[in-house]
């Protein structure tokens, strides 16, 4: 089992940090102990950029004891959640210096861009209090953890996106309706200031910015969803700036056009993080196991020796990775029920279901 | 498979039996149409009933819409059209919770296996937020009306329009709020059609109804259709005497257990955002009514006008507070709140023949559907069979949990 030349089906695919496999294969108990003794491959199947970078350790499962269900989490203790406090302590400061200014000098356009930073962090704190608290183990009242917060932020994240990119479009009417003697230019500081900081940002998390992504742990869509937040944000500076630039050439209407864009170009990057993670809290079934292998299992289980019918699979995802299942088997009068658990279980495993709960009726 | 299998005269045994007789074998093998997460008569019946509510509700501030646009820009007043624009959200948050009550009756599909019902959790989610981000937008306005010089703000035309908002409100939270006395009897007719009837489906809707239990209302009409299934003449009568008692009794226990609910009978949760949303508006109309007195009277305390607005947004929020912790609670997959995992499981543990329970997790899957499931380690020597009947029947019979999913391992 442990010998490095032994045929290993999932070389250089489980585990590989390639995201455009959707339907990895799993591990398989067999082949976990095997997989587990042989070395990483060294050369992944595909190589590529589109790959996630090492450094960004994954936790490795026997880590820093998870906290307690205690509010005193541990805040700072991974290096994603220190860049995003880091990028969360930026804003928050921006957005209160811009506050006091516009109220003092009173400009209506820089308290409205500060409310609207202000969203934004208390945002992307909630993503920040997701990550501390979704490693807290699971208690009599959240069987299943706390993992599902970090879904949950990043569905929240994706709603606010949803958010922006109507506002930027209702703004984009708003500016159609009214002349341009109004567009007020003393934002383009506040403007080129929140570039800055969300370009900074998006490099913190640049393993995760594109729009398509395969979800293989809970935390990936946390990730992906801040990304998207301060691309989004970014996006909006810089068409921000290019309006005011345009709009100095005297080019006519051009703030509606970048704004237009703009919102345009924010609903596009975000809708398929909402539809993930909209699947996920409607438990859709566990999107990394082809339908297809389902009603395989189904018929193998059918046609296994003890058993009369299957009735009512029913699976779903707490989190990307993890998936959960609850099946009902009759077995024939005198089968052995137990042995039958263990071949269902044995079949789902090789799919990466493990959480399951088989109901045997009828002996 | 006989679904109505003679059973030895056990009194939980009996109890199961007529509380669900396809209940018994619909929780072992929900087959289609007959499984509870199926679109219920009685389901749908309470849907469709929301569905209109809501549908006059949207009618009539689309309504009130126009006449306030129309106006508005006859007057050429941005206030009367941001009010306008105020009522535009009313209705986004109506047609938001309308779509999630009709998509909630979807059929399940192989990819949705336990069917649409969560979609309800998260239309009621968005709304939420809806509220918020007008709760925002209204104190950003509030701060630019103080920033923006004095003229331009009319204290008397403020209070004019919101005074309009919020008898629009009103009529509204009255329309929407007003379904219990109704509700309530459209249920027992409902159910006493149901059983003169006799079908299978309505004994699953009977069946809905024990599950309900812990909710008042529910646990009323279940006497009443009591009482009619003893008059009727359906064949399920010889055993209907004995356990009309136990009935009673559990209906007793869901009573004391929902003791509380008594005042609140439960109402859809989408009904309930639409009508938290147009509560959260009135109060806001209040504030800014205030507001606008007081510029009215004296326009120099413009300052007040944002103090008002903040504390009534503020107010607003706690509104939603409630709300919004069910919704993540049912999000999170975690135990309802009517449930006590510690007393189910160690109840459970103190079965004959039981020797482990483990991996233990009840969830919901929308306020008011609840699921569980368990492994369960009996006794080398025992009989699975008749140990899973006895383990479900319990849950079933204190805890009012329908879908149960129970492995039985051997030591």
């Amino acid at each position: 089992m442990g010998d490095p030349k032994a045929w290993n089906p999932n070389y250089g695919v489980v585990g590989s940090a390639d995201r455009r496999l959707a339907y990895s294969r799993q591990f398989s108990l067999s082949s976990a102990a095997a997989a587990a003794s042989s070395p990483r491959p060294g050369l992944a199947r595909s190589d590529s950029s589109i790959s996630m970078p090492v450094p960004y350790s994954p936790f490795p499962l026997h880590a820093a004891a998870p906290a307690n269900a205690d509010f005193r989490f541990r805040w700072l203790a991974t290096r994603p959640m220190r860049r995003l406090a880091l990028l969360l302590a930026l804003n928050a400061a921006y957005s209160a210096v811009e506050l006091a200014v516009g109220l003092l000098t009173g400009r209506v356009g820089l308290v409205s861009d500060a409310f609207h930073l202000t969203f934004g962090c208390g945002l992307l704190s909630f993503s920040l209090f997701a990550m501390a608290a979704s490693r807290t183990k699971p208690d009599s009242l959240y069987t299943y953890g706390y993992k599902r917060l970090e879904v949950l932020a990043a569905f929240t994240n994706a709603l606010f996106l949803l958010f922006l990119s109507f506002s930027l479009a209702v703004e984009a009417l708003h500016s159609f309706m009214q002349d341009e003697s109004e567009h007020k230019h003393y934002l383009i500081v506040s403007a080129v200031t929140n570039l800055f900081v969300n370009l900074l940002g998006v490099w913190f998390f640049r393993s995760y910015a594109r729009v398509n992504i395969v979800y293989r742990k809970a935390e990936d869509m946390n990730h992906h969803s801040i990304c998207l937040h301060v691309l989004a944000d970014s996006v909006r500076s810089a068409g921000l700036i290019l309006a005011s630039w345009l709009l100095s050439l005297g080019v006519e209407n051009a703030e509606v056009l970048c704004l237009g864009i703009v919102s345009v170009a924010v609903f596009m990057l975000v809708l398929p993080l909402f539809k993930a993670t909209g699947n996920i809290l409607l438990q859709i079934a566990p999107g990394n196991v082809a339908p297809s292998a389902f009603i395989k299992c189904g018929r193998q289980i059918t046609a296994y020796e003890d058993v009369s019918e299957l009735s009512q699979g029913r699976f779903w995802e707490l989190v990307p990775g993890h998936a959960v299942g609850c099946l009902s088997v009759q077995v024939k009068n005198g089968g052995d029920d137990q042995s039958v658990l263990k071949y269902v279980h044995g079949l789902y495993e090789d799919l990466g279901i493990q959480d399951l709960t088989i109901q045997t009726e009828g002996s | 498979m006989d679904s109505h299998n003679p059973s030895p005269p056990h009194v939980p045994e009996v109890t199961m039996d007529v509380s669900s007789t396809s209940g018994a074998t619909g929780n072992k093998f929900c087959r289609g149409s007959s499984c509870d997460f199926s679109d219920t008569s009685k389901d749908a019946k309470e849907r469709s009933a929301s569905i209109r509510k809501l549908l006059i509700a949207v009618i009539l501030c689309v309504i009130f819409m126009a006449v306030e646009v129309v106006g508005g820009i006859k007057a050429n007043s941005l206030a009367i059209l941001t009010d306008a624009a105020h009522l535009l959200s009313d209705v986004a948050a109506f047609a938001i919770s309308l779509f999630s009550l009709w998509a909630a009756g979807w059929e399940a599909t192989p990819q949705q296996s336990y069917g649409f019902f969560r979609i309800e959790i998260l239309g009621a989610l968005l709304s939420i937020q809806l509220i918020w981000l007008l709760a925002g937008i209204l104190v950003y306005e509030a701060i630019s009306r103080l920033l923006t010089e004095s003229g331009e703000v009319q204290g008397s035309l403020m209070f004019a329009v919101s005074a309009f908002g919020l008898f629009v409100n009103i009529i509204m939270a009255v329309l929407l709020g007003h379904d219990h006395g109704h509700g309530g009897h459209g249920h027992s007719h409902g159910h006493s059609h149901d059983h003169d009837h006799g079908n299978e489906e309505d004994d699953h809707s009977h069946h809905e109804d024990h599950e309900q239990g812990h909710v008042h209302r529910h646990g009323a009409s279940v006497t009443i259709t009591t009482h009619q299934h003893s008059h009727s003449s359906s064949g399920l009568h010889h055993d209907a005497e004995e356990p009309l008692l136990k009935h009673e009794g559990d209906c007793e226990s869901s009573d004391h257990a929902g003791a509380k609910a008594v005042k609140k009978p439960r109402r859809n949760i989408n009904v309930h955002s639409a009508y938290l949303h147009v509560i959260g508006d009135s109060i806001q109309s209040v504030g800014v009514m205030i507001g606008g007195g007081l510029i009215w009277y004296k326009p120099e305390w413009k300052i007040i006008d944002l103090i008002c607005t903040l504390i009534f947004s503020v107010i607003v929020l706690f509104t939603t507070i409630k709300m919004v912790r069910n919704i993540l609670e049912v999000l999170m997959e975690s135990t309802p709140r009517e449930i006590d995992a510690t007393r189910l499981e160690s109840g459970l543990r103190g079965m004959e023949g039981v020797v482990a329970v483990h991996e233990l997790h009840v969830w919901a899957i929308t306020v008011g559907k609840v699921l569980l499931a368990c492994h369960v380690t009996i006794k080398q020597d025992a009989d699975a069979d008749q140990m899973l009947d006895m383990v479900i029947g319990y849950i079933k019979g204190e805890y009012n949990i329908s879908h149960v999913t129970i492995q039985i391992e051997r030591e």
